[in-house]
């Protein structure tokens, strides 16, 4: 059968592209997603993708051409030969190829392609945003270790991406849920620094009054529920508020954020068969940081990818690398849009680390020297940082200023929450029920 | 309109889901065409006019209450409901860690309206399908729990439950349902009653005197509120005067009308159909210490379960569940050791 591949809509802002060459040739054999040809539009160079499999039985265009959008590019026939016919047979669904090989991170041009979609003052704040996270947590570290701050922590340096990724593919009404770790998904979400920093401290005007303090970190008008501490907790939870939101008719989505230990939890199994069942509106965001506290994953689970588990539910998965925020932000909005358009929930694999410690004072000696070295080279908000100077989205004189400014708030964040006011001992009996003095 | 308890709460359960389309069950069982109705009648039949709003669930205990608590927070009602209240254990972390507790770790900034229902009761089936649970969650701040022992108060006390903002655990007995067909009880205590057509609420919190009396307060819920009165007409031919109080809410207690009975009698016994260790009896005896030790004249007295799982044999497990006699006998021996 022959069939036409045509040039999709690629910038935001131009119909025509330049063709700089192509990467395929007349004879050749191509599958699906593969690389045929780098083209450049008014902002970007990048490779454009094939559509379709089959063999090329003509190119339409001589490298230096302009070509407008829906022109076609290639022609391909696509049942040329037995081989590619058993090929083809023997392949698995692609969902199923895609939730069980390695992950590959993005090519430049891919990601380049995702700039452009996503918008250069988007990118510009998942950036600030990831760099809040980091910034924050910097700081509380410190004032753990000097003892000004009660408490534990448990630390997202090194996540960021993951957070800033999921949450900027989402909508004002839709609701998160985090864990133990929440303050990269509270930052992420927008709650502000000084009620989360305030929180911290056990301050009244923490986002939870005090009375949650890092771990239950949230605030539900901010479309954060207070954090759930209990590994494996929140899925079931998620699961009910998407629920309610299908019984409503209500366009929007719930997520679960948790680590790679909590799909080991029966909640996991619970929340996820009954989301499938229900095909509700949710996403399931597995960050695999690779370690349940010291225990690495390769103790605890016999396949390579978590997202694979989704073969046990017939449900949607998908992984990123949660180290590339575009990465990230590109597969959650495609699995936000399709948990919105009714097709059902997403199990979302992000390959991740902690680039710091389970808990405070965690030297992470259940990691090897080379592991850490590996993930430090992939740390998101450098390769980040880098990709928009290098495409020229920011200068370093900008740059500078987003650094400036996100220092003078977190600043101001410890200086809101240690000067806030405690609260008063006998507010411990408030806040428990709704219309009920606690007994005494 | 007299109906049984399984009746009455379907009746209730259909009266809020009509009333307002954001209250629906989620349970196992319930609403299967040809199905059980639950494992004790109560939803038989609701699918027909509530098909969209009675959502069957796969045995997933922990589903089934995560999924109520998070639907809750998002402004819906749910009536959750397992087959046996030994089965919320698997459940707990739902329960106590999350819905007990989230309005509270939130700063008071959310509600968590679920309502559980959970049937117990020793009814011939061995250790793991009898507990009464009333104690395991009396010690879990954050949650209201209600006991209802007849009709009227099954009806008014689960529409209090489904409007009321706060979590709340309905407890209800196996041989009180009063089911019927295939999934009817032996060993079934008549417990039918009058169910007005008009909507009405039983107030959570709010105990009541069953019958009144002036040598000793007996303080009982469930099947053993019933047996209490049984053993109060025992002993009314001895001449022992016994005031039987339902406290219908487990908690809060009640523990006004329980210590101003105690006051005017200056007896007390607590029965339990949970073994005696850590119990609701030891609550309510605290509370009554702490409050009127003045007017007590014989030592707080608690009826229970033995320190053990129930058992099977028929013969064992009359023996653990306190009949009637065995309450009469207690408090026969109570008056004459303390005499006024």
């Amino acid at each position: 059968m022959i069939v036409k591949i045509k040039m999709p809509q690629l910038g935001q802002t131009s119909d025509e592209v330049k063709l700089i060459r192509w990467l395929v040739e007349v004879g050749q054999e191509i599958r699906q997603g593969q690389h045929i040809c780098e083209v450049e539009t008014d902002k970007v160079t990048m490779e454009l993708e094939s559509s379709k499999v089959g063999k090329v039985l003509k190119l339409m265009f001589e490298p230096d051409s302009e070509i407008r959008t829906g022109e076609v590019i290639v022609i391909i026939d696509s049942k040329s030969t037995a081989s590619s016919k058993k090929a083809s047979a023997k392949k698995p669904e692609p969902a199923e190829e895609k939730i069980t090989k390695e992950v590959k991170s993005l090519s430049s041009g891919q990601k380049k392609k995702i700039l452009v979609e996503t918008g250069f003052k988007k990118a510009i704040e998942m950036y600030r945003s990831m760099l809040k996270i980091r910034e924050f947590e910097e700081a509380i570290k410190i004032l753990f270790l000097e003892g000004k701050m009660p408490g534990t922590i448990h630390q997202y340096t090194g996540m960021e991406a993951c957070a800033v990724g999921v949450c900027s593919a989402l909508e004002k009404n839709d609701v998160i849920a985090s864990t133990h770790r929440p303050h990269g998904h509270a930052i992420a979400r927008g709650l502000s620094l000084n009620e989360i920093m305030a929180e911290l401290y056990g301050k009244t005007t923490g986002c939870c009054r005090g009375k949650g303090g890092s771990m239950h970190v949230g605030d539900l008008e901010k479309g954060m529920l207070p954090a759930i501490a209990i590994v494996g907790g929140n899925l079931p939870i998620v699961g009910g508020m998407a629920l309610a939101f299908k019984m409503r008719g209500e366009p929007r989505i719930a997520v679960s954020f948790f680590g790679d230990g909590a799909s080991n939890e029966g909640a996991f199994h619970e929340a996820l068969n009954m989301a499938a069942i229900y095909n509700i509106p949710a996403i399931f965001v597995c960050e695999n940081n690779l370690y349940g506290a010291s225990t690495s994953i390769k103790q605890t689970l016999k396949l390579e990818n978590i997202a694979q588990r989704v073969c046990a539910y017939g449900m949607r998965g998908d992984i990123a690398d949660g180290m590339d925020v575009l990465d990230v932000y590109s597969k959650a909005k495609i699995a936000a849009d399709f948990a919105r358009q009714g097709n059902g929930p997403t199990l979302f694999e992000l390959k991740t680390f902690r680039l710091c410690g389970h808990s405070r004072r965690d030297p992470c000696n259940y990691m090897t020297k080379e592991e850490k070295l590996y993930w430090q080279a992939k740390d998101p908000i450098l390769a980040f940082e880098k990709l928009l100077l290098s495409e020229g989205i920011l200068d370093e004189k900008s740059l500078e200023d987003i650094k400036d400014q996100v220092k003078k708030e977190i600043t101001g964040a410890v200086e809101f929450g240690q000067t806030s006011p405690e609260p008063d001992p006998l507010d411990t009996y408030s806040n428990l029920y709704v219309n009920m003095e606690v007994p005494q | 309109m007299k109906l049984s308890i399984a009746e009455s709460l379907r009746k209730a359960i259909a009266d809020e889901m009509a009333r307002d389309g954001k209250v629906f069950c989620i349970g196992e069982d319930i609403g299967i065409p040809g199905g059980f109705g639950g494992a004790f009648t109560v939803t038989l039949g609701l699918e027909k006019n509530f098909r969209e709003r009675m959502i069957d669930t796969p045995i997933s205990e922990i589903g089934i209450f995560g999924y109520a608590c998070g639907a809750a927070m998002m402004g819906m009602r749910p009536i959750a409901d397992v087959q046996y209240g030994d089965f919320l254990f698997c459940a707990m972390d739902q329960i106590i860690n999350q819905i007990a507790k989230l309005r509270y770790m939130s700063g008071g900034k959310i509600k968590v309206p679920v309502v559980m229902r959970a049937p117990v009761g020793v009814t011939g089936r061995g250790a793991q399908h009898s507990q009464s649970l009333e104690p395991y969650f009396l010690s879990c701040p954050g949650l209201k729990i209600v006991a209802p022992a007849t009709a009227y108060d099954a009806c008014g006390l689960l529409k209090a439950a489904v409007r009321d903002d706060d979590p709340v655990l309905i407890f209800e007995h196996k041989l009180l349902y009063g089911s019927k067909g295939p999934r009817q009880e032996s060993g079934t205590i008549y417990a039918s009653g009058e169910v007005p057509d008009d909507d009405y609420i039983v107030p959570i919190g709010e105990g009541i005197i069953r019958r009144e009396g002036k040598d000793v307060t007996i303080v009982a819920s469930l099947l053993m509120m019933h047996f209490s009165v049984m053993a109060a007409s025992i002993l009314e031919k001895e001449g022992i005067s016994c005031e039987v109080i339902d406290p219908r809410t487990i908690w809060p207690l009640d523990i006004n009308l329980i210590v101003n009975s105690v006051k005017k009698t200056g007896r007390i016994a607590i029965v339990e159909e949970s073994p005696k260790q850590g119990g609701i009896g030891a609550e309510i005896a605290a509370q009554v210490c702490e409050r009127v030790m003045d007017y007590l004249i014989a030592p707080v007295t608690r009826i229970a379960a033995p320190n053990t799982p129930a058992p099977f044999s028929p013969v064992l497990e009359k023996f653990y569940v306190p009949q009637p006699e065995r309450i009469a006998n207690t408090i026969k021996i109570l008056i004459r050791d303390f005499p006024t």
